[in-house]
């Protein structure tokens, strides 16, 4: 097992790889009374193309079918309700599809070890049929229906699409009603039997516990299989800068909404010190203390301040998403444009959100589900989360113009609105 | 958990823990909810958290948390039983975690946000007030853009019409408008000289530099007393439409009259009937029956209301709500496995027991207890839960009764062209 240690953090990580390929994570936090686990596979709704285990050439399956997979996941062949399983023994149990990765986990103050293995257990047990296939197009049907009311769903994705012409992140992560009813039951078992496999598995614990107590539940819990090589995936080739610089849905909003896109010409997700320039950029720009948020919020362009974030887990996608309401979203946008090409800001600024970053990323440590949900969601994209205290600090006037050109340009723009007729 | 009075009134209190890396500070201020108190205060919560005399913008006020190491200052309004609460909280990372010390500073800043706002010749700034009605009434108006809330508000209007809980958490535009920088000032110094307050820390705080620092604030000694909700003669309907996919059924129901001893019981009765994911509502409409993405139940204990919710398709209104009424039905016929019981009790202890990592839950969950007069901790109620019976949910739930069925709904969908 390997033990780093953060001391100015004061925290430690314990980590080793079991013999089928699983990575373990653990931390414990001594007093924790909330133990929190999760077991992710690095298979998201980007991962529509690629060759399946024991095969030799790339298929392409339907859009939706991780989330999808998701889903059946949980049923039981016994016909056992793994939520009741979770129940019984006093845990609370979820999971999630995102871009890159499925996510699995529960969080309990009590039976730790119970509910680990049944964690594994239940993710390592699939059962798909015909029957119970078609049951869940009826639901995950409606849960579809529910985020195309969902204006801001809508206005996310639209931007995504006005940025991507054809990596799949462009997609909507339940896919459509159509894809869906394309998926079968073989299809679930080749993507299961091809991402489900250890080698592409992740497993993170976070709680008051002895690491090796919990890899002996965990060593003992994972079904025995060979270790495999990489999957090999494809995506295809995105070209350089936004598809459409603008688009627009109607859908019932007291005051219309928008997302503004800014496509990252250079991703480079893994890498800590650019997230963490990207992040220190959009809180000078646009944080609460900005000259330009401030001016949309005075001039009642924007009704309060908007909101920023930077997605980066992979190589080949990364975004600034800039959102908020406005009764004017197309002067709000290009404002917005504006400040980020010039990217202005002095010395003060720049130390003032090093160390309101700094602080901020604090947050994550205090409770041990989100502790829980960061490291995994870090593990599972290849990046490291204990990284970036030291990035924020360490982030210069120079890294800051740099990206700022790489990513701020009016080629790299789409704005999405979302409003009534 | 540690309690001091102040000599001012005020109740300090003070859950003490060094596993985090944050502290934080909360002001709960409590006045008896109507229309017009949410309306004041919930502007007010946020022409406070926008300057004060030292920093009088909110650019300023920003910058000044960023400076102290990106501490998080909330101010807002909080709707529980009868009482409508003012809240200001600061969370800031611990000394220990940082280059300087700052927790003196903190505890300062928060202060000066209660006692030295930014205020001219009696009144607030005008510019201020004015921007903050704007965004107050256009929040009110984007409800209607998240229709599981919005479903959720509209039933309790038409529930509770003519009762002072109809009033919503942030009050009403008509109420906001009336409101100017003059006026909000003197219910500004109202709340000072005329509530309840209490402050809350928690984490590794600097407790000995509060009681001094907050040993000049005013307090009375009661909270605003709760009536529970009497029920309407006869159970209203009221359907909607709208242009949606997806229909919101909301359902209100009367609890039985009950005092704070039955309080674990009700939990353990909502637990089983849709408050958790063992629930008879998740597991049978939502799971066995396929008829919803979701289907749950919320209580207002003290008010005594309880909501069961649920997404449907437009044509299986009917259908769902006999549903949730047989669930309730076989819980009062004792239909009730051992089970169920099980894990609705295990759900609840799980919750519970975990509050000890989550200081700003625990103080919320406090501070609505203080208002209902409950004196147990949580720690107390994990053990009380254990202990409800099958007989006593049976018992609480024949007194459970439906009062309103609330329908949002698509509107009529013309028939294609051939």
């Amino acid at each position: 097992m390997n033990t780093i240690k953060f001391d100015k953090l004061d925290e430690t990580l314990y980590s080793y790889e079991h013999p089928t390929g699983v990575k373990v994570y653990m931390v414990s936090k001594p007093g924790f009374a909330k133990f929190s686990a999760s077991f992710s596979t690095h298979f998201g709704s980007i991962d529509n193309t690629f060759v399946p285990i024991g095969e030799s050439e790339m298929i392409t399956v339907p859009d939706g079918v991780a989330h999808f997979l998701e889903h059946k996941v949980f049923e039981q062949e016994d016909g056992g309700n793994v939520f009741e399983m979770f129940g019984r023994l006093g845990a609370s149990a979820n999971a999630y599809t995102s871009f890159n990765m499925t996510n699995y986990y529960f969080w309990a103050t009590d039976n730790y070890e119970e509910n680990l293995k049944t964690l594994i257990n239940f993710v390592q047990a699939p059962y798909f049929t015909k029957e119970n296939v078609a049951k869940e197009q009826g639901i995950i049907g409606q849960e579809i229906g529910m985020y195309d009311d969902d204006p801001n769903w809508r206005c996310y994705f639209n931007m995504l699409q006005g940025l991507y012409s054809e990596h799949p992140v462009r997609l909507d992560i339940a896919g459509t009603v159509d894809s869906i009813s394309k998926i079968t039951d073989e299809t679930l078992y080749k993507c299961y039997n091809t991402f489900y496999h250890p080698s592409n598995m992740y497993i993170c614990v976070v709680g008051d516990f002895e690491p090796e107590k919990i890899a002996a539940v965990i060593d003992k819990a994972l079904k025995p299989l060979e270790k495999e090589k990489e999957i090999p995936r494809s995506y295809p080739e995105e070209p350089q800068g936004a598809v459409t610089h603008k688009v627009l849905q109607k859908l019932p909003v007291s005051m219309p909404i928008f997302s503004i896109g800014f496509k990252d010409s250079k991703p480079a997700g893994k890498s800590a010190p650019r997230r963490a320039a990207v992040n220190v950029a959009l809180q000078m720009l646009f944080g609460a203390s900005s000259q330009c948020a401030n001016e949309l919020y005075d001039e009642k362009i924007t009704n309060g301040y908007i909101g920023c974030d930077y997605t980066a887990e992979e190589p080949e996608y990364a975004f600034v998403e800039i959102s908020g309401e406005s009764e004017n979203p197309e002067e709000a946008g290009k404002r917005i444009l504006e400040t980020a090409k010039k990217a202005e800001f002095t010395d003060e600024e720049l130390e003032a959100a090093k160390n309101a970053l700094y602080g901020a990323s604090m947050l994550v440590f205090e409770d041990s589900e989100r502790y829980m949900q960061n490291l995994s969601k870090s593990v599972t994209s290849g990046q490291d989360m204990f990284a970036m205290f030291d990035a924020y600090m360490n982030v210069t006037r120079e890294d800051i113009e740099k990206i700022c050109n790489e990513i701020f340009s009016d080629e790299n723009y789409c704005i999405s609105i979302v409003k009534n007729s | 958990m540690e309690k001091v009075k102040l000599k001012n009134g005020v109740d300090l209190y003070y859950n003490k823990s060094d596993k985090f890396k944050t502290w934080s500070a909360g002001i709960y201020i409590y006045r008896p909810l109507c229309d017009k108190e949410a309306s004041n205060n919930a502007l007010l919560a946020k022409v406070l958290q926008s300057a004060t005399k030292e920093y009088p913008s909110r650019k300023e006020m920003a910058r000044k948390l960023e400076t102290l190491y990106g501490a998080f200052l909330i101010a807002g309004a909080r709707k529980y039983a009868d009482t409508h609460m003012l809240v200001i909280n600061i969370k800031a990372v611990s000394d220990r975690f940082l280059p300087k010390e700052i927790s003196a500073d903190v505890l300062g800043f928060v202060k000066k946000v209660l006692l030295l706002p930014y205020v001219t010749d009696g009144a607030f700034d005008e510019k201020t007030v004015e921007l903050e009605k704007e965004n107050l009434k256009k929040q009110i108006e984007a409800y209607i853009n998240d229709k599981t809330s919005y479903a959720d508000k509209r039933c309790t209007e038409i529930m509770c019409e003519g009762d002072n809980y109809a009033a919503d958490v942030n009050g009403s535009i008509e109420e906001i408008e009336k409101i100017t920088p003059q006026s909000l000032y003197r219910h500004y110094v109202d709340l000072l000289e005329n509530s309840k307050i209490d402050i809350f820390l928690s984490g590794e705080a600097n407790f000995e530099l509060a009681k001094e620092m907050f040993s000049d604030v005013k307090s009375k000694d009661d909270v605003p007393e709760t009536e529970a909700f009497k029920g309407n003669a006869d159970i209203k309907e009221v359907i909607e439409k709208m242009d949606v996919t997806q229909g919101k059924l909301v359902m209100g129901f009367t609890l039985p009259k009950c005092s704070n001893e039955d309080r674990c019981t009700a939990m353990v009765f909502n637990a089983v009937f849709g408050g958790s994911a063992v629930s008879k509502l998740f597991n049978n409409v939502r799971e066995k029956l396929s008829l919803a993405y979701y289907a749950n139940s919320v209580l207002y204990f003290s008010k005594g209301i309880m909501t069961a919710r649920s997404g449907i398709e437009p044509d299986k209104f009917s259908q769902v709500k006999e549903e949730i009424l047989k669930q309730l039905d076989d819980i009062k016929n004792s239909n009730i496995t051992d089970n169920e019981m099980e894990n609705a009790i295990s759900h609840l202890v799980n919750i519970y027991s975990s509050l000890e990592d989550s200081p700003e839950t625990t103080v919320s969950l406090l501070s609505g207890w203080i208002v209902e007069g409950e004196k147990r901790m949580p720690e107390q109620i994990v053990k009380d839960i254990k202990k409800v019976t099958k007989e006593q949910v049976v018992d609480f739930a024949k007194g459970v009764k439906l009062d309103t069925v609330y329908f949002l709904t698509a509107n009529e969908k013309e028939e294609a062209a051939v």
